[in-house]
């Protein structure tokens, strides 16, 4: 399951790397998952993260530090 | 921002022109000392202090003035640079400069920008190149000013000899207290015009790129300053309206 406050902090992160537009990447992935977050499983928060680094972060080298920085967001 | 600012541009400015001018402020007092252990009379003593403290500044002054631009003038061409290649549509370049100051700041929240262009345009498509005249941004480079100051006071250092020939003061005790009320002077109206001319609006630019780049439009940058930090202001200004409309764009599709 992925709150509101889970989809927040993991905007901010993104913003401060890929800038302003880095929130429409996220409700778009969230849109193409197709699913409400609430009912996410682990699998398909996997994916919502992938799918957002993989569209705004655009220096692969920074997926997994990223990666760690959301998850230990989302564990807070 | 701040906590990655290692050594602020003031403050390389400041480094640079201090050691300049304590440096050349120095040599007519060594070289007095020096000449005086001589049996020389005061006329050709005087104009072998002009000489060799002419051509100690005339070193110092190119040494200082290369390292000034390394540190400063280049990155600031870079990022100017990057920037108009990205209004182009290359978005190939890299803004990114490790200068550890307020340059390095600006140029992150700049690739924070060019990742924004770089999604509008996946998830809008290329964007329509601009029709509309850009206004010139003219006035003297930042590597151009800090040359000028430099060969300013090259030019105006030989006073520091001829001011206790004038005032008709003892050799030694003349040249260093002319040297060092010269170097205190020059150094503080240097410091502060390049401060102005420069830093100032540079900061000022930084504060707010760091501000939008982060999603806050409500910020704006006003055209204010000439040469390279005015193209700079032009510039992110220019990619800001683009982000800025490509945001309102997705707003309004959703």
């Amino acid at each position: 399951m992925v709150n509101d406050a889970d989809i927040q902090a993991m905007e901010n992160i993104i913003i401060e790397h890929a800038g302003p537009m880095g929130k429409f990447v996220i409700k778009k992935a969230i849109a193409d998952i197709g699913i409400d977050p609430n009912s996410y499983g682990r699998d398909s928060a996997n994916k919502l993260i992938n799918m957002v680094l993989e569209r705004s972060i655009f220096d692969t080298a920074k997926w997994d530090p990223l990666r760690k920085q959301i998850l230990s967001a989302w564990t807070q | 921002m701040a906590d990655k600012i290692k050594l602020n541009v003031e403050l390389k400015l400041i480094m640079g022109f201090l050691f300049f001018f304590i440096i050349s402020g120095m040599v007519p007092g060594i070289v007095s000392v020096f000449i005086s252990l001589f049996d020389i009379d005061i006329e050709t003593a005087n104009l072998m202090v002009l000489i060799i403290t002419f051509s100690v500044s005339v070193i110092l002054c190119v040494i200082i003035g290369l390292y000034l631009i390394k540190w400063i003038a280049e990155p600031i061409k870079k990022l100017i640079t990057a920037m108009e290649k990205m209004l182009e549509g290359d978005m190939t370049v890299d803004p990114i400069v490790t200068t550890g100051d307020e340059i390095e700041a600006f140029s992150i929240s700049l690739l924070r920008m060019k990742s924004s262009l770089m999604i509008a345009t996946q998830m809008l498509g290329p964007y329509e190149v601009e029709e509309q005249e850009i206004p010139e941004v003219k006035g003297f480079s930042v590597g151009e000013k800090m040359i000028f100051s430099l060969i300013l006071f090259l030019v105006l250092n030989p006073i520091i000899t001829i001011i206790p020939v004038i005032l008709s003061l003892d050799l030694l005790l003349g040249a260093s207290i002319a040297s060092l009320l010269f170097s205190v002077i020059m150094l503080l109206i240097f410091v502060t015009y390049l401060n102005r001319s420069i830093m100032e609006p540079f900061i000022a630019l930084t504060e707010a790129a760091d501000k939008i780049s982060k999603g806050d439009f409500g910020t704006s940058i006003e055209i204010k300053s000439s040469g390279d930090i005015g193209r700079l202001e032009l510039n992110f200004k220019r990619i800001s309206d683009r982000v800025e409309r490509a945001i309102k764009e997705m707003e309004n599709g959703q």
